[in-house]
């Protein structure tokens, strides 16, 4: 995705230019759509959550300002978190933490794991190998604090400081 | 309410829980040094995102998109309707050319059928 054009097209969209918000659909969708997929893990639910996602973009594009984000975060961001909400208000099992570390078995995911390079592929590779694929999980619903509690038999208060301590040190990490 | 840097981090990787995030999605709102802090963290943590195929979505999902935000508007029902509607004046005009045809010829060679 080219940033400037996205922002250019969320800009008309953000004043109902429709002929935009379809061109932006077109050119952002097949990354969008491999989030909702990765989250909700089934093709029909994956699409209700990519239209919802479209909708919140059509309704809310006057909020996009390129000097907070870039364009292609701002669009992930939704689709990735309402995908999330979906999944965890519907009738899908809750997200088990024990699926989620489980991750690296799966060659999708490995490959997608081995294409991660960079600043964050840097930290991540810091953490314990099980706090990083905690990570991995979280950002796509696969973890709750309730779910880690039940794992690991702590409460949820306890799951939630250790989950805390994981994000301080990416953060530390990550910090410019 | 009070929002610490691990609020953020865990508003990013969708850990809050429903009412926690509700209320953060508020708040982002109304802070602009929170929303920076959280759009920090979804930076940071999108290549995860940007490792993962593109996936073409069907095109069910572009109609139901269309049918949701713009009813009324399904463009390629409008351009089917417009083009038989096109197609129906054509037709029109062609017989109604060539009964005047028939008709100047009719009148310009009367013998031609047998009424000179």
């Amino acid at each position: 995705m080219d940033e400037a054009e996205i922002a250019r097209l969320l800009e008309r969209v953000a004043v109902g230019d429709r002929v935009a918000f379809r061109t932006l659909y077109r050119r952002t969708s097949p990354r969008l759509y491999a989030v909702c997929l990765r989250v909700v893990h089934d093709s029909s639910r994956a699409q209700s959550a990519l239209v919802d996602a479209y909708a919140k973009v059509w309704r809310y594009a006057e909020r996009f300002d390129p000097a907070d984000v870039p364009a292609s975060t701002w669009l992930i961001a939704i689709a990735r978190h309402n995908a999330i909400m979906r999944a965890r208000n519907g009738a899908q099992p809750a997200p088990q933490v024990d699926a989620a570390l489980g991750l690296a078995a799966r060659p999708r995911e490995t490959k997608a794991l081995a294409r991660l390079n960079g600043r964050l592929a840097d930290c991540l590779a810091r953490l314990d190998p099980s706090e990083a694929a905690l990570v991995r999980a979280a950002y796509f619903g696969g973890v709750t604090e309730t779910g880690l509690a039940e794992l690991k038999g702590l409460d949820v208060a306890a799951a939630r400081r250790t989950l805390a301590d994981i994000a301080r040190r990416l953060g530390a990490c990550l910090a410019p | 309410m009070s929002v610490t840097e691990p609020d953020t981090a865990r508003y990013a990787l969708a850990l809050t829980a429903p009412e926690e995030t509700r209320a953060l999605s508020i708040a982002i709102l109304d802070d602009p040094e929170l929303a920076q802090a959280v759009w920090r963290w979804e930076r940071e943590l999108q290549p995860l995102a940007d490792v993962l195929r593109e996936r073409r979505p069907p095109r069910a999902a572009e109609k139901a998109l269309e049918r949701l935000l713009f009813p009324g508007s399904d463009t390629r029902a409008l351009r089917r309707a417009r083009s038989f509607w096109r197609s129906l004046a054509m037709l029109f005009l062609a017989l109604f050319l060539l009964v005047l045809g028939v008709f100047m010829i009719v009148l310009a060679r009367p013998d031609l059928v047998g009424l000179g």
